[in-house]
């Protein structure tokens, strides 16, 4: 496997923002209780003119698709330049039968620290196809992290709070209309939209830059 | 009588809403952006491909609204009228069909591809296919009269 080959940017950072203020009518602002565990803002500046929020579920195709063709390149283009702050949410379906194990080892990846965030994630993604079937997440988050953080987040995984954010997020989605995933949400200038998920890259960068352009 | 008032209704609803169509593609401006989301979301054009769909085709709905309204050359442009809806709903279907969760953008955003927008769209079909026949009889009807 070579999801760490495949992560984007060693130097991608993730913010864990419990202190982040976006503004607007923002739904971060309505997940005050998550504060604790959930890994918020991936970028370098918590306070981008521009949020988008990504409601996804491991085991979904169109999931992987947009987290591959489209979050990827706007965390790397945009969130790691500090225009654009992503947040991911936990919506795993009761329809996959693996989908809430990896929402867990996500969050607890997220606990140890922004890269291993994205490693994990990453590895989630790419190897979707496979761990959908045979259902080995495990040797899947263990190809991307050292043992000693493997053993950590196995760890954290136990902690029943971890179950708890990830019920959180799901109401959380839930409050904001979600009903199918992904579901993407890019709030700027004091306006929220809902983006559909098979927007092409290319297209939502047009976007992206208008929305920046008039944040100036 | 009857089939002309009906014809003139028909006129009026179909050129209404493609007028309204194009009109929410359009304004308030950032429709327009959206509005290449909603396209590019079909996933089955190229992105330059998109980004001229997006900006001609708004202009082509409110044209042909105020053409099929005020029923200048009625069978050409009705016949334009149903080709084209029936190109929307054959996008549409397709990627519906491919599991992809598009954003119809038929009329104004947010509205995800479903079979009642297909139902829909059908049926505005329905009527631009009623006044593409219509047209197109009467004119050959004057010809033979002609003749």
């Amino acid at each position: 496997m070579a999801a760490t080959g495949k992560s984007f940017g060693v130097a991608a950072l993730v913010l864990w923002a419990a202190s982040l203020a976006v503004g607007g009518a923002s739904a971060l602002a309505a997940d005050k209780a998550t504060e604790e565990l959930a890994p918020r803002c991936l970028g370098t500046d918590p306070n981008a003119p521009v949020v988008m929020e990504v409601f996804s579920d491991f085991q979904c195709p169109a999931c992987r698709r947009f987290y591959l063709e489209v979050a990827r390149p706007v965390m790397a283009d945009y969130a790691m330049k500090g225009r654009v702050c992503v947040v991911y949410h936990e919506f795993p379906l009761n329809s996959h039968e693996h989908a809430r194990e990896a929402a867990r080892y996500s969050v607890a990846a997220g606990l140890l620290g922004q890269q291993d965030w994205i490693k994990v994630t990453d590895a989630l993604y790419v190897y979707q196809p496979q761990w959908s079937v045979n259902g080995r997440l495990e040797a899947v988050v263990a190809q991307v992290l050292s043992q000693e953080k493997m053993a950590e987040v196995k760890k954290r995984m136990e902690d029943p709070k971890l179950e708890t954010q990830i019920d959180r997020e799901i109401a959380l989605g839930r409050q904001l209309g979600v009903r199918a995933t992904p579901t993407v949400f890019i709030q700027a200038n004091g306006k929220t939209e809902r983006i559909p998920p098979g927007v092409q890259y290319p297209i939502l960068r047009r976007y992206l830059d208008t929305l920046l352009a008039q944040a100036q | 009588m009857t089939l002309k008032v009906f014809q003139l209704v028909c006129r009026l609803v179909l050129g209404g809403l493609f007028l309204y169509a194009g009109f929410t593609k359009l304004y308030p401006a950032e429709h327009r952006l959206l509005f290449e989301i909603a396209v590019s979301s079909y996933q089955l054009l190229p992105v330059p491909v998109v980004i001229i769909v997006a900006q001609v085709l708004p202009w082509v709905e409110i044209t042909l609204g105020i053409l099929l309204i005020v029923g200048w050359k009625l069978r050409y442009f009705a016949t334009f009228a149903a080709l084209l809806l029936g190109a929307f709903i054959a996008a549409m279907g397709i990627t519906y069909a491919r599991g992809i969760e598009a954003d119809c953008g038929c009329f104004g955003l947010g509205e995800p591809i479903s079979p009642l927008t297909l139902l829909r769209d059908s049926g505005v079909l329905a009527i631009a296919l009623f006044l593409a026949v219509y047209a197109w009889r009467k004119e050959s009807a004057a010809v033979s009269r002609a003749s």
